[in-house]
């Protein structure tokens, strides 16, 4: 009865989310932050921030953001082998 | 000739709010994953909340990148002859206005509250003679000291610029 009772308030969400449509949102973030760093890029060179600042800026974004397509990338690959 | 910017105090809580939002996710799912919810995907659910939590970071990443952008192109570059208003409005939005020391009438300072008065930061406004725009710069270090300074600026090259 207890048991019973468990397991009729616990829910389960139906999600097929497929690898196919992950590699589709990759491609949409890979174009996107190619868009937005050619914009910084633009920005931080034609109005002249000065270079410490520029420098440690474009570290920061470029190896923070290639790391996070890497692991997204990674996280694609083991969900298309477990499903 | 000087530079005023904003009070690094503005950019630093911008930051906060780009770290606060960063973990948001993972409080997220600690919160859910005590929930009796399961979800039912053709993958590893785990894996797949991962992705989409790097994919947020990739937004906040970019989000905080854009705080540091407006932060440093937001300026203003007073010369021997003028102000110079650089204001930087989104990526797509620039706008540069010019206004000659000779035509500065008031300059009005405001400090807001209880962390601008112990950080040290407000407004400074630049009203000018006519019916020109008045020049704001939200969030500067020291106001006082800027206004003192725009009015040094003022009786040392005023004269110089109406020439």
């Amino acid at each position: 009865m207890e048991t019973g009772e468990l397991a009729a308030s616990h829910i389960t969400i139906p999600l097929p989310i497929t690898p196919g449509f992950l590699w589709v949102i990759f491609l949409l973030a890979a174009v996107g932050f190619g868009f937005v760093s050619w914009m910084f890029v633009h920005h931080w060179n034609y109005y002249g921030i000065s270079g410490n600042n520029r420098v440690f800026v474009k570290g920061v974004f470029f190896v923070t953001s290639i790391t996070l397509f890497v692991l997204m990338v990674l996280f694609i690959s083991a969900y298309a082998i477990v499903s | 000739m000087f530079e005023v910017r904003k009070h690094w105090f503005i950019l630093a809580t911008e930051t906060f709010w780009g770290l606060a939002a960063s973990l948001a996710p993972a409080v997220l799912y600690a919160v859910v994953s005590v929930l009796p919810i399961s979800l039912n995907t053709p993958g590893n659910p785990i894996v797949l909340f991962l992705f989409f939590y790097a994919l947020w970071l990739l937004g906040v990443t970019t989000v905080m990148t854009y705080f540091w952008t407006d932060y440093f192109l937001d300026v203003w570059i007073v010369t021997n002859r003028r102000i110079i208003d650089v204001e930087q409005k989104g990526l797509f939005n620039r706008e540069i206005a010019t206004m000659q020391l000779s035509k500065m009438q008031d300059v009005t300072t405001e400090v807001n509250g209880l962390l601008a008065t112990m950080v040290g930061f407000g407004n400074v406004h630049v009203q000018t003679a006519g019916n020109e725009r008045e020049f704001t710069i939200y969030g500067v270090k020291d106001p006082d000291k800027t206004r003192e300074m725009l009015e040094e600026a003022l009786l040392q090259y005023g004269a110089v610029s109406i020439k």
